[in-house]
């Protein structure tokens, strides 16, 4: 599965509704940081991620640290099936 | 003097600490400086603290003075959006949460009604202030008072309460642990009245609203009568000195800019009090019992107040109080070192089980949310209701002090990396 073309077209839909540009790899990705995703889309992008790749997130992995951009993103969610 | 029980200081703590006690027969004094009732913020109240009211019969009197009836708190997100409605609920262990409300309060006119209520119930009541407290050795054995006449006097106790507040007497006296500052820390709180403020419809009207600008920026709403709301905004100490601006320039600006429900609340703002500001932050006691004498409230700490906690501590405190102490007399020996160390380690929980609450919502929003409105939407509610005092914690709670944990050590690895890079 390529995990860095799933997720960026999954952010690709959410900021289509939103009307802003699409954030490049390094680009914030949360809205503290001026991103796209705010607490509510949070969920389901939660969601999203462990139905369509089977992992568990942990509450303790919901951390701005493993979401604050594309590319950390990425990185978690690979670290994340590997482990 | 000669009493069983000596109270400082005739706020929510004291006053409710002397009706509890009232009911055990033994004698109590509560000793109160001011004549008048004061100014105080701290006006919204928790659902378990409403149950505290309705504990010590106050019920009737709360609705007959009209003070806002309070059924939850919606935590407005920033830019207006995302709102967080937590509900006022009760709790019972044989049947859990059920419909109930609380009040929001004009606090001069609450503190009196508590305080007036305690002389009713024969505690005897003493206009005088706290000068020192007697000292045997380790332990308390009364205080020294003067009077508002000017007289010194020494009263002996069994028992002495400190709910002094913020004033922390056994802490400035030395007999407690020292003082340590928290995390919230330099926060500076602006407020005033408004009259016109538009609040929910109908029935919701009495509800507390908070708006959330980033971490430690926010602003409450809080009805306190049919026309006056309590507005207040809280902010890093070094913001509010950075603008430069006048108390009354800059709780006006912060209304008008700070999240756009609230613009949308006040759209003419009118104060009709002085606008205040008072610079805070909050510490923590340790050893704030031993023989003699105990804290309650605010005295042995103070967290941040986004929650509305400080009512309730103080007076589910000094519910928790009166039984350790009706404990006390009844034990014929009295031979423990420190008979009030299961109620310090209650208190503690208690505050430390809220504290892992309010960081876990400054610290990791996206992480609270998702906890508080998706994994455990009703546990967050069940700490409202006062279930914060047990020994075995809610799922919800766990899951916070989880991401608390996971939060220092990803800061910690980050310094380490830093220092070392």
């Amino acid at each position: 599965m390529n995990v860095p073309e799933v997720l960026a077209e999954y952010i690709g839909e959410v900021v289509a509704k939103t009307g802003q540009p699409m954030p490049t790899l390094d680009q914030p990705l949360l809205d503290s940081e001026g991103g796209v995703i705010d607490s509510m889309s949070m969920w389901p992008l939660i969601v999203f991620i462990e139905s369509r790749f089977g992992i568990a997130i942990e509450d303790t992995d919901v951390m701005q640290e493993n979401f604050r951009t594309l590319r950390v993103l990425i990185n978690f969610v690979e670290s994340k099936l590997h482990s | 003097m000669k009493t069983d029980i000596v109270i400082i200081g005739g706020g929510p703590g004291g006053s409710a600490a002397a009706m509890y006690l009232s009911r055990t027969g033994l004698r109590v004094t509560l000793i109160e400086k001011a004549q008048s009732p004061r100014y105080h913020i701290g006006e919204s109240l928790t659902g378990e603290c409403g149950n505290c009211l309705r504990t010590l019969g106050l019920e009737a009197e709360m609705t007959s003075r009209r003070h806002p009836v309070k059924y939850g708190v919606t935590v407005y997100g920033p830019r207006g959006k995302n709102a967080f409605w937590v509900p006022v609920k009760g709790w019972r262990p044989e049947s859990g949460l059920f419909d109930t409300h609380t009040w929001s309060v004009r606090r001069s006119d609450f503190d009196h009604m508590l305080f007036t209520a305690a002389a009713a119930r024969g505690v005897a009541i003493m206009e005088a202030e706290a000068v020192m407290p007697l000292r045997n050795g380790d332990s308390v054995c009364g205080v020294r008072v003067r009077t508002n006449g000017g007289a010194v006097e020494d009263i002996t106790s069994e028992v002495l309460v400190d709910a002094s507040g913020q004033g922390t007497f056994l802490c400035n006296a030395g007999l407690t642990g020292e003082k340590l500052r928290g995390s919230y820390d330099r926060q500076a709180a602006i407020f005033s009245q408004v009259v016109g403020g538009i609040r929910d419809p109908g029935a919701a009207g009495g509800n507390t609203l908070i708006f959330y600008r980033q971490k430690h920026h926010w602003a409450w709403f809080i009805p306190l009568d049919d026309q006056v709301t309590s507005v207040g905004v809280v902010v890093p100490a070094d913001y509010y000195r950075s603008k430069n601006e006048s108390k009354h320039q800059f709780l006006l600006r912060e209304l008008h800019q700070l999240n756009p429900e609230l613009t949308r609340r006040l759209p003419q703002i009118e104060f009709v009090e002085n606008v205040r500001g008072i610079s805070n932050y909050s510490y923590r006691i340790s050893n704030f019992t031993g023989k003699g004498f105990l804290c309650v409230g605010d005295s042995h700490r103070f967290i941040d107040p986004v929650f509305s906690f400080g009512v309730f501590f103080a007076m589910k405190e000094a519910q928790y109080a009166a039984s350790a102490i009706e404990l006390f007399f009844a034990d014929s020996k009295r031979e423990q070192p420190n008979p009030f160390a299961a109620y310090e380690r209650l208190c503690d929980r208690g505050q430390d089980n809220v504290q892992e609450l309010i960081d876990a919502f400054w610290q990791h929003p996206y992480a609270f949310k998702l906890l508080a409105h998706h994994r455990y939407p009703e546990d967050i509610i069940h700490m409202f209701a006062g279930r914060v005092y047990e020994e075995t914690p809610l799922p919800g709670l766990l899951a916070m002090r989880a991401i608390n944990e996971q939060g220092r050590k990803n800061t910690m690895a980050h310094e380490c990396a830093g220092s070392i890079g």
